[in-house]
């Protein structure tokens, strides 16, 4: 961690360069940085699904519009082999294939304004000041519209999905958070049609707290008390990746959100990354933070959710 | 049955020959509300309704908002099931939210969304309204200097009387495109309303 001398020397560097003419943008790319790296920690969205960084000349340009698309193709869908008769030939199969279209939107932060004389007084880190409130804004969208998407695929609890073989993917599971409910839990989405298994959970800092208790007789020795010592730090248990969240109104308690391997989830596509616009015009400035991103969960199967009752 | 053609980008949609673009400039987002069954396009006048969401056309005092996007355009919607019910897939995003300019701001504006065949012609000071429909396309939230809304012959829009979101300044003419535009400067002028 930086000394207070240290930041207060990083806080006039990036002063210096946002007023000399020219040196604008490497002020900004110290901003950029530092944002680009938080933003990538800090998501769940993110870690579940990682964005690819697509260009323009990926897109798929649209007769109707000049907005960026980007057209994907789902693996087609195959009818099982048979056993024949000797004298007998297959049945034939035209090759068709689903495709889905990713669009793009933007995520912007509020413009923040500030007098540059009352942020000389900050002994914290400006970079931090100026991307914190920004990259918590906008973690928030993109986690809230993904976690959208997700109950929407799965359409209800203990409903049915029509489209992924009539499974229920979002379970209401009996019996509070035991090492058999978990296990119940991990047999979702085995069950449809695709056969997956989960490869990453996504649980609340509080539920998370009910599989600390378990004993050394239910979590496997020495783990147990190592967890009772120091808290939940595994990042991989019951060969599934565990993120934390403290997004409590996206991942409610008592809830498990899991997911597939990301390539049996859907696509996630950056067109323009986190990029702070900075600007001093006398002794105001002003920033705000903005990325155009597009995502879709393409495959219904690679997500399911237990809810503990 | 033949493909339907697409549209072209410019058919339905709000220019913004002055005023548009500042940093600072007044617009406004939000979701449209589930209670619209019309294609909202681009150009048509919406209001805030109390949820927070935009609805079509003008009612009591509301502020008249000219919607810089159709709730089909690509950057706010992508729906993934097909017409017969099939998953295609679920967008993570767009995420519905729609954005338009606020009446309050100083623009001058032109829109395709107009009655294109109006009872008075179009002249310069006339003022416009926009009638609150959310179910019918022809006239929900599109302009018209009539009083009864668009495909209306009541007589001119009168102020204090009904409510007036514009006033006609160059009025209609065919743009670039050759599409029919009406250009006008928004104002906000609600009927009395008690």
């Amino acid at each position: 961690m930086a000394t207070q001398t240290e930041v207060q020397l990083l806080n006039e560097t990036l002063f210096e360069q946002l007023q000399t003419p020219g040196m604008e943008k490497q002020a900004i790319d110290a901003v950029n940085d530092f944002t680009r790296t938080k933003m990538r920690e800090d998501g769940f969205y993110r870690r579940v699904l990682p964005p690819l960084q697509i260009s323009n000349d990926e897109l798929d340009r649209q007769v109707d519009t000049d907005k960026p698309v980007k057209v994907v193709d789902k693996e087609p869908d195959s009818p099982a082999a048979i056993s024949i008769p000797f004298a007998t030939l297959p049945v034939n199969v035209y090759i068709r294939g689903p495709r889905y279209r990713v669009m793009f939107d933007r995520i912007v932060t509020p413009r923040f304004v500030k007098d540059v004389d009352e942020l000389r007084t900050w002994v914290m880190d400006i970079r931090q000041v100026l991307s914190d409130n920004a990259i918590k804004d906008m973690l928030a969208e993109e986690d809230s519209k993904f976690i959208a998407a997700c109950n929407a695929v799965m359409i209800g609890p203990d409903v049915p999905v029509p489209y992924s073989g009539n499974v229920v993917q979002w379970e209401t599971i009996d019996g509070g958070i035991t090492r058999e409910t978990l296990q119940d839990a991990r047999k979702i989405m085995p069950r449809g049609p695709s056969h997956l298994e989960a490869h990453t959970v996504l649980i609340n800092n509080v539920t998370i707290k009910e599989v600390e208790k378990f004993g050394r007789d239910e979590m496997g020795g020495d783990f147990s008390q190592d967890v009772i010592k120091n808290g939940w730090s595994e990042a991989n248990f019951m060969n599934m990746r565990w993120i934390i969240t403290i997004k409590r109104d996206l991942v409610p308690d008592d809830t498990l959100f899991m997911f597939a391997d990301p390539k049996f989830i859907g696509k996630s596509y950056l067109l323009e990354d986190t990029t702070m616009y900075i600007r001093r015009e006398a002794y105001m400035l002003e920033f705000f933070a903005y990325q155009t991103c597009g995502g879709s969960i393409g495959h219904a199967g690679g997500i399911a959710r237990a809810d503990f009752a | 049955m033949p493909a339907t053609a697409p549209s072209l980008m410019f058919e339905h949609a709000l220019s913004h020959p002055k005023g548009w673009f500042e940093p600072s400039a007044l617009d406004f987002s939000a979701k449209l509300s589930p209670n619209v069954t019309l294609q909202a396009f681009g150009g048509r006048v919406v209001h805030v309704n109390a949820a927070g969401e935009f609805e079509m056309g003008l009612e009591q005092t509301s502020m008249a908002i000219f919607l810089l996007q159709a709730d089909t355009d690509f950057d706010v919607s992508n729906p993934g099931t097909t017409p017969a019910g099939n998953f295609m897939h679920q967008a993570v995003a767009p995420a519905g939210n729609m954005s338009g300019l606020v009446a309050a701001g100083g623009y001058e504006l032109e829109s395709t969304e107009f009655d294109i065949a109006p009872n008075a012609a179009y002249a310069p000071n006339h003022l416009l309204t926009a009638l609150a429909s959310n179910t019918v396309q022809a006239t929900g939230g599109v302009l018209c200097n009539d009083r009864a809304g668009a495909g209306g012959s009541a007589g001119l829009v009168r102020q204090y009387t009904e409510n007036a979101c514009g006033v006609v300044s160059r009025g209609q003419f065919k743009n670039e495109h050759n599409v029919d535009v009406l250009a006008f400067w928004p104002i906000y002028l609600p009927a009395a309303f008690a």
